[in-house]
């Protein structure tokens, strides 16, 4: 089904992009796997919805351009929601750090520094 | 005003003590809620308009759909307005991203904000002290990206639900009336074509148009099947700006504080 094989290819390019994409230590591919996938497989559906929507005549061309469009917003912002949960993810990893190392430096020292 | 202490351990600059990294812009529980209604909105929108499809109400021209089109351009600029006022700054996310290096694998220093990020180098330290923090621009395109769909997309999309035997002036007349009395306006004229003005082309409401307006209408607003059988949440017309809005309340939910 037409449906099946938009899914796949966005899915393909998805995998791809984050094995391409690893940054700073930080593994994407769960991230990819959990939010942007399953996001992927909504967007399949209405890309390969609209296009026989408009194959049938049930949209016209400028309908039909208007939605795929959105469609190709739409990966954008999945992508773009993945990157903030990884600098949420670097972010709460350094605040870790640094809370252990004020407890330690503390309690070496007896008294509260920091 | 916090104090930082610069250490140099094993050949990595750490910046520790009461200083944060604050990267990602702290939470909005204003911006939170705003999202969150304007989505419930969409949704039972969409469902309205689901159902009085290839009717009057569900023309692009009647003033509901033109009033409600407005009330959500004005809810995505009080939420740009409340994003602006707690993220000013100014580095995409991704470019942080780029710079960042995880401890113990490099000697490059880690920045504790994007604005530092420009003297990033091995071995460099930064002094801070400064209380305003910049953050990175989470989302950067997603107000643009709404901003299109309320002006050109779902207008544009919505003329699948224009009423072709319907002329323009009987919506202008529809507004003028709710306007002056507050009353529901003129009765829906049935299937014989009302007189058109400025040479515009009216199409007879014969049987068979009805029915093709209002398939073809619905369909903006009826979900998609899924390869797995399951249906996606909602229609075509507004599966983006759903994601939009979902993807600022997913942003803000994960940095709301804990329920104490």
């Amino acid at each position: 089904m037409f449906v099946d094989d938009v899914k796949l290819a966005l899915e393909q390019g998805a995998r791809a992009g984050a094995a391409a994409a690893s940054t700073a230590g930080k593994d994407l591919r769960g991230d990819i796997e959990n939010y942007v996938i399953p996001h992927l497989s909504d967007i399949a559906a209405h890309v390969a919805g609209i296009v026989e929507k408009r194959a049938a005549g049930i949209y016209t061309d400028t309908t039909a351009k208007a939605l795929l469009d959105s469609q190709a917003d739409s990966i954008k912002i999945v992508v773009e929601t993945v990157v903030t949960l990884a600098v949420l993810e670097v972010q709460q990893i350094v605040n870790g750090i640094m809370a252990a190392l004020t407890s330690v430096i503390n309690s070496r020292l007896g008294f509260t520094l920091l | 005003m916090q104090t930082c202490v610069r250490v140099c351990a094993g050949g990595f600059a750490l910046l520790i003590g009461a200083c944060q990294a604050q990267w990602v812009s702290p939470y909005s529980a204003e911006l939170h809620r705003r999202a969150t209604d304007m989505l419930a909105d969409v949704s039972t929108w969409e469902v309205q308009m689901r159902d009085s499809a290839g009717t009057i109400a569900a023309d692009p021209r009647h003033p509901d759909v033109t009033a409600k089109l407005q009330k959500w351009k004005g809810d995505l600029v009080a939420m740009e307005a409340i994003e602006l006022g707690v993220d000013p700054g100014s580095t995409s996310c991704d470019q942080v991203l780029g710079r960042l290096q995880i401890l113990g694998s490099t000697k490059s220093s880690l920045p504790m904000t994007p604005a530092a990020s420009s003297s990033v180098g091995a071995g460099s330290l930064f002094s801070f002290g400064n209380s305003t923090h910049l953050h990175c621009e989470t989302l950067p395109d997603v107000f643009s990206t709404m901003n299109t769909q309320l002006n050109s997309s779902i207008p544009a999309s919505l003329e699948t639900c224009k009423l072709p035997w319907l002329p323009d002036s009987y919506f202008v007349s529809l507004a003028e009336a709710r306007a002056s009395s507050g009353a529901p306006g003129a009765p829906r004229p049935k299937t014989q074509m009302v007189g058109a003005a400025g040479g515009e082309s009216l199409v007879q409401a014969t049987e068979d148009v009805q029915i093709k307006v209002a398939f073809n209408c619905r369909s903006l607003f009826l979900s998609e099947k899924k390869p797995d059988g399951s249906e996606t949440l909602h229609g075509d017309l507004l599966s983006q700006i759903t994601l939009d809005l979902d993807s600022i309340i997913y942003r803000e939910g994960r940095e709301a504080p804990l329920a104490k």
